[in-house]
């Protein structure tokens, strides 16, 4: 049973967005373009939801930044990814 | 030709015309010399020796050669320009320096397919009057050395080299040099500087030009592998003949070597880029699209595969995409890029462009000679731009400064290497900036890490 | 008060006194003479580095043990010969990177001793041979390992995953990289001096990247996992 419920919330987490995108008021950033990028590799890129959040995977080769922008605002630098997700970038008009 | 067969895996592809590759990877062919006369092997060197050498200078001008080393300057042209009252005795070179990234064509003759080489050698000194001639090669080709040298003494045996080649009264001695792995001793006066036993700072021309001053002072003609290859079949066939292999202006074949991630090979052009990366190399993976091909080794301007050209002058002038275009030297100068030596370099639209171009850049700033300010200095300086874009820690500026740095180096140098370094960055980002600029941010730290080191010492010590 | 400010004059120099003082100072000072050094003295005791030594001084390293101390021997003295005679007689120097190929061969590097010896071999000033071997990459002067892998780092190799394999092989030899610099000092050598590593510039074989060089055998489609393989073939 408790395996059960250890699975679950593998799952669960799993599911869950690992990047917020937010303004500088706190307020969620929807379609902001998230492009996961190795050293080497660009991932396709991906757009937040109406929370401002994206979920993006660990993969391979293994994803190391993330660059983040949206029309209107300022470039943002590139994100470690092995922070200690979720992570929150707030984007700067 | 149907009677010879290849290797399993490395069977040529059916638009493929094998010349100079015809014996590569091929099924029993050892490098000896038995199998290469039993092929007919140095029946074209003496067939040159009973003719004048003007006559085989003409043939080749017939032919319309172009040197296959990167510039495609014509080889008949060249060796006309040995001075006619020159007392001084004449060298020939083979250049086997073969460094430029994404070019691998020169290993493939000189491992498999020595004698060839030789044969057209002794064809190619006999016409400019060389009586000694030298093969610069590769320090990283260790072994071609060898079998090439272990070929040279065989050919000695057969009495094809040495005194009194086959009793025509024409003595030729060739040797094998070996560099030390400097890319700039492709650049044929530094190639002959290396020669001489110097650093391989190219000389600058005029007054410097080899067929007048070169090796030692005296006349010299370099010559490409391939260039030198080609020789042996213009022979066979005929200048006339051999100009139909072609396009005008582009006769024989060629080879263009290839390789990206993911598919890899070598063929023989005129072809289009659809033909040779769809039809011949079986296109991208896994359903990715191709983003970017470099044509003619890494010097030379990447394209866009989503761009269109206007080829042609005037009236004349008509509308191809890049699929369209054929690799040849004319249709890709238009395109405002170069065959260069034929190595073509593909990237799909996973690939990183800061990180291709900081690899590019690493690659000529290892590589600068240093005789020149602009690129010494340049190069290094691009180096640098290119890591703090490529780490994320660039400003917007850092590209405009970079394309500065560029253009600052472009024909400002002594050599061709000036601009060798200076294109594939200006083109990159001419062709990527927003993708560049994507990776910069406004909010980055523009302060230098020793900065922020003296910075962070000064507040820390107590007013 | 006078705001006026009057202009310094520029002052006549008395030219005679400039002579005087030039000439006179050597009266009262002793010149330190050049001194003419012993070579059979710097061999033992190192005392001061002559300006060949402190360039081409190479740094004792792990992989020294491998490689045989430079020696004149009849077998290089003709290997030596044989390259020479390959150039005009008037054109000896021609013949530098031979013989030093044939030193590094033999001898793993090139150390200052040999670079002495190929200058007298050719008759040629001793900083001649030592432009030559600072201008190269493909001259070392510090020994490498026993086994020295050269991994390419250019654009198509790099695609393949060179990074990768180079980082793979400094793993499985416990080489740390942290200090190699592609100008500088481009090779790392293991602790146990039986490996060392080093970025190539393009091996030109780039239809079968990754490659590399192992000593002078040279190895194509080197994927990242082949690096322990790679090694193990070796170890016999």
């Amino acid at each position: 049973m408790r395996s059960l419920f250890g699975i679950l919330a593998l799952v669960c987490s799993s599911c869950s967005p690992t990047v917020f995108v937010v303004d500088e008021a706190g307020r969620p950033i929807e379609d902001a373009k998230v492009i996961p990028m190795s050293r080497s590799f660009n991932w396709p890129p991906k757009e937040t939801d109406e929370n401002g959040g994206v979920l993006v995977h660990q993969d391979l080769p293994t994803i190391d930044y993330l660059q983040i922008s949206k029309a209107g605002y300022r470039n943002h630098p590139l994100v470690n990814f092995n922070l200690p997700k979720p992570i929150t970038v707030v984007l700067k008009k | 030709m149907s009677d010879i067969t290849y290797l399993p895996g490395k069977e040529p592809h059916e638009k493929e015309h094998r010349l100079i590759f015809r014996n590569v990877d091929r099924k029993g062919w050892n490098p000896k010399i038995k199998t290469y006369l039993a092929e007919g092997g140095y029946e074209m060197a003496m067939k040159a020796l009973k003719m004048k050498p003007q006559e085989v200078i003409d043939e080749v001008k017939a032919s319309g050669l172009r040197g296959r080393g990167g510039a495609g300057f014509p080889t008949g042209i060249k060796w006309g320009f040995i001075p006619p009252n020159n007392t001084k005795p004449v060298y020939l070179i083979c250049n086997c320096d073969e460094s430029e990234p994404g070019t691998f064509k020169d290993r493939y003759i000189a491992h498999q397919d020595p004698h060839q080489l030789i044969e057209g050698m002794v064809i190619s000194a006999y016409a400019v009057g060389a009586h000694v001639a030298y093969i610069y090669i590769r320090e990283e080709f260790p072994e071609a050395a060898i079998i090439l040298e272990k070929a040279i003494a065989e050919a000695k045996k057969n009495g094809f080299l040495g005194k009194d080649i086959q009793g025509s009264g024409f003595d030729l001695e060739i040797y094998v040099h070996r560099g030390a792995a400097a890319y700039i001793c492709g650049e044929e006066t530094g190639l002959i500087e290396s020669l001489e036993g110097k650093r391989p700072y190219p000389r600058i021309k005029p007054p410097y030009f080899p067929a007048a001053i070169g090796l030692y002072m005296a006349p010299t003609i370099v010559n490409n592998v391939e260039s030198l290859c080609h020789v042996v079949h213009i022979l066979r066939m005929g200048g006339e003949e051999y100009i139909k292999l072609g396009t005008p202006r582009n006769s024989g074949t060629r080879m263009s070597v290839f390789q990206a991630m993911f598919l890899r090979g070598t063929v023989a052009v005129p072809i289009t880029f659809q033909e040779l990366l769809y039809d011949m190399c079986g296109g991208p993976k896994d359903g990715r699209t191709l983003k970017a091909v470099i044509p003619g080794g890494s010097s030379s301007k990447i394209l866009r595969c989503n761009e269109t050209f206007q080829i042609g002058r005037g009236d004349d002038a008509e509308e191809m995409t890049f699929w369209q275009l054929p690799l040849d030297f004319d249709t890709l100068a238009a395109a405002g890029s170069m065959a260069g030596s034929g190595g073509v370099i593909v990237m799909d639209d996973t690939r990183r462009m800061s990180w291709v171009l900081n690899n590019i850049t690493h690659f000529y700033a290892h590589e600068s000679c240093g005789q020149c300010t602009p690129c010494r200095e340049g190069s290094t300086w691009m180096k640098k731009v290119s890591d703090r874009i490529e780490d994320g820690k660039a400003t917007p500026t850092d590209v405009q400064v970079l394309e500065d740095i560029a253009y600052q180096i472009d024909g400002k140098t002594v050599c061709a290497f000036g601009e060798a370094s200076a294109w594939p960055v200006e083109a990159m980002i001419d062709k990527f900036r927003d993708e560049l600029v994507g990776e910069t941010s406004d909010d980055n730290d523009t302060r230098s890490a020793e900065r922020i080191a003296q910075e962070q010492f000064l507040s820390s010590v107590p007013q | 008060m006078s705001s006026k400010i009057e202009a310094p004059r520029p002052r006549s120099i008395d030219r005679s006194k400039l002579s005087y003082i030039s000439t006179s100072a050597p009266n009262d000072r002793e010149v330190p003479k050049p001194r003419l050094i012993d070579r059979s003295a710097v061999e033992y005791i190192r005392p001061v580095l002559t300006v060949l030594e402190k360039n081409v001084h190479s740094p004792v390293t792990p992989g020294v043990v491998h490689f045989p101390q430079f020696k004149i021997t009849p077998a290089l003295e003709k290997a030596a010969n044989k390259r020479i005679a390959q150039y005009p007689d008037d054109q000896r120097r021609s013949a530098v990177l031979p013989l030093l190929h044939e030193v590094q061969h033999r001898h793993g590097f090139i150390s200052p001793e040999s670079i002495e010896w190929v200058a007298e071999k050719l008759g040629i000033a001793a900083i001649k041979v030592v432009e030559v071997v600072t201008f190269y990459p493909g001259f070392r002067q510090k020994a490498p390992g026993k086994l020295h892998f050269r991994v390419c780092r250019t654009l198509s190799c790099a695609m393949g995953g060179s990074y990768e394999l180079m980082a793979n092989l400094c793993e499985i030899t416990g080489i740390d990289r942290g200090s190699a610099d592609t100008h500088k000092d481009p090779i790392s050598i293991s602790p146990c001096g039986n490996y060392s590593v080093e970025y190539a510039e393009c091996l030109a074989s780039c239809g079968t990247a990754p490659v590399c060089l192992v000593n002078d055998d040279f190895h194509e489609g080197v994927t990242p996992e082949k690096a322990e393989s790679l090694i193990t073939q070796y170890e016999s």
